[in-house]
């Protein structure tokens, strides 16, 4: 009877570029960037990674298609390499290929890399793509603001909630975030900014503002991962290992018929319960110490707070007005500066979430470090709140 | 606008599938047209980013009585006349215009229902 992942991996190097305008690099050089990190942390050389998964999603015209971009940018002593893409679950995709291999036994020492170059479009926003030929005929021609915008309308009425004290919320959630990644270096915005900031800003999807949404960037994560009892061998004293790893993607239930209210995210839930079973985490609200979730947009944060069932139901506003999780609050969300101060270069995000969590578990997150974590959790969101994939993972020190 | 009914659970869905939302029975839906049921809308937005002819881009979540479910583009709304629960009727109108081809495109919108005050 498999007893899922917990406990079986560990992470013993992770690296991260700097997110932005990175005009400079391709993505070849943000590759580099957080893979020297990462084997200088590992302690290991390139030689000694036998497998590597690759989490890419849009870049497909500047990187390419499969095995090959990551192969080629590192030399790669033709190890195995797989191309992975789930949306915006991409990097934790990758990340999961690598943690299910050395876990299978099929090798020791996996790479997992998250990379994407979404500033060469020289537009704002994302690019456009097909949702395949049908749903291009009815479907409305959304942007990705208005899709979770659709979340604002749905909650404030489910909850007759006055839309001022949702925005109100959803811009304490934008200047937390500011305020934390205020002090990371490798974030793309670094500035603070004001609750008036956040509600007066320029209205892009009602009531979405533009200090409710992430920017486009470009950025680069990895990790190094190999078994518990290889890590130690290898001479590792505290283990960053990972506890769960579950996707959940949709299946219809949100939009062919009535039993969705539009509220809420259906696949976000079940993810978030299969990893707590996985994990044996029973009280979430207690057990966990930090999140990362997916604040593509500050209403999405929000709701997710109820979905990780964190917050009750209809009781996020209150709680993230209590500044429960601000990062002297009782469960500190997004302490890195979240999608919104690193923007969301989708292969790298998920592991970039990862990346920060691993640092405060060692205790390495500088003037962001909390007070000792030993349980953190990530979370993603791609695609649309009615039609997503949903990844739920927990990291956290290995105890035996 | 054509969904389609489970005869297995008599589930109305959009769109029709080879597998059944509700009951997960297969190859046993049958054509039933949407566009005649009144809808209600179960949320919405006002998009300035979205491209359309005639900012903000309306559109949003619409519930048919008979328990279907559709995103689409909205249309004869006035931006800030939508809210969750507004009641709309199906409108065939255009839904893109092809400018290499010249072709126009139409498909069914939620429009207001014609007593409800602007």
């Amino acid at each position: 009877m498999a007893k899922g992942i917990k406990d079986k991996v560990a992470i013993i190097g992770m690296g991260c570029s700097k997110f932005g305008e990175r005009w400079d690099c391709g993505p070849e050089e943000l590759i580099l960037e957080a893979f020297k990190e990462a084997l200088v942390d590992a302690n290991i050389s390139r030689e000694e990674i036998e497998m590597a998964w690759l989490g890419l999603f849009y870049q497909e015209q500047s990187a390419g298609k499969s095995a090959l971009p990551l192969s080629l940018a590192l030399r790669l002593p033709n190890i195995p390499v797989t191309r992975v893409e789930n949306l915006c679950a991409t990097g934790t995709e990758a990340l999961r290929g690598a943690v299910y291999a050395v876990a299978a036994g099929a090798c020791d020492i996996a790479l997992a890399m998250g990379v994407e170059k979404l500033k060469d479009t020289g537009y704002g926003g994302l690019p456009e793509r097909t949702k395949g030929s049908f749903d291009d005929l009815w479907l409305p021609n959304a942007t990705a603001p208005g899709a979770f915008a659709q979340l604002a309308s749905a909650y404030a009425a489910k909850h007759k909630i006055d839309m001022q004290d949702l925005k109100r919320a959803m811009a304490h959630i934008s200047v937390k975030s500011h305020a934390n990644g205020a002090l990371n270096p490798k974030a793309h915005l670094q500035k603070t900014i004001t609750e008036d900031d956040a509600m007066n800003a320029g209205m892009i999807a009602y009531p979405l503002g533009l200090m409710d949404c992430c920017g486009v960037s470009d950025g680069a994560a990895c990790a190094i991962v190999t078994s518990v009892e290889k890590a130690r061998e290898m001479g590792f004293k505290d283990l960053v290992t990972v506890k769960a790893m579950q996707l959940a993607p949709s299946n219809g239930f949100e939009m062919s018929n009535t039993g969705w209210d539009g509220s809420y995210l259906h696949t976000t839930r079940l993810a978030a319960k299969r990893a707590y079973a996985e994990a044996g985490v029973t009280h979430p609200r207690q057990e966990i110490h930090m999140m990362e979730v997916h604040d593509c947009f500050s209403v999405t944060e929000l709701v997710v707070m109820e979905d990780l069932g964190i917050s009750p139901e209809g009781g996020a506003i209150k709680e993230v007005l209590d500044g429960v999780f601000d990062r002297d609050g009782e469960v500190p969300c997004q302490i890195d500066g979240g999608l919104k101060c690193f923007g969301h270069p989708i292969g790298a995000s998920g592991l970039r979430m990862a990346y920060e969590m691993y640092l405060q578990l060692l205790g390495r997150a500088g003037p962001r470090q909390l007070n000792s974590p030993s349980l953190g959790l990530t979370h993603n969101l791609g695609g649309h709140p009615f039609r997503n994939v949903a990844s739920v993972s927990l990291f956290g020190l290995y105890s035996a | 606008m054509v969904g389609a009914r489970c005869v297995a659970c008599n589930t109305l869905q959009f769109p029709r599938s080879q597998v059944c939302v509700k009951c997960g029975a297969m190859e046993t839906q049958q054509d039933e047209s949407l566009s005649g049921l009144l809808g209600r809308v179960k949320s919405y937005t006002e998009d300035w980013l979205a491209y359309t002819p005639l900012p903000p881009y309306i559109y949003g979540n619409v519930e048919f009585a008979d328990g279907a479910n559709c995103m689409l583009e909205f249309t004869d709304f006035e931006p800030g006349q939508v809210k969750v629960g507004s009641a709309v009727r199906m409108v065939f109108r255009i839904k893109d215009f092809d400018v290499k081809r010249h072709f126009r495109r139409y498909f069914w919108k939620p429009a207001p229902i014609l007593n409800e005050t602007r």
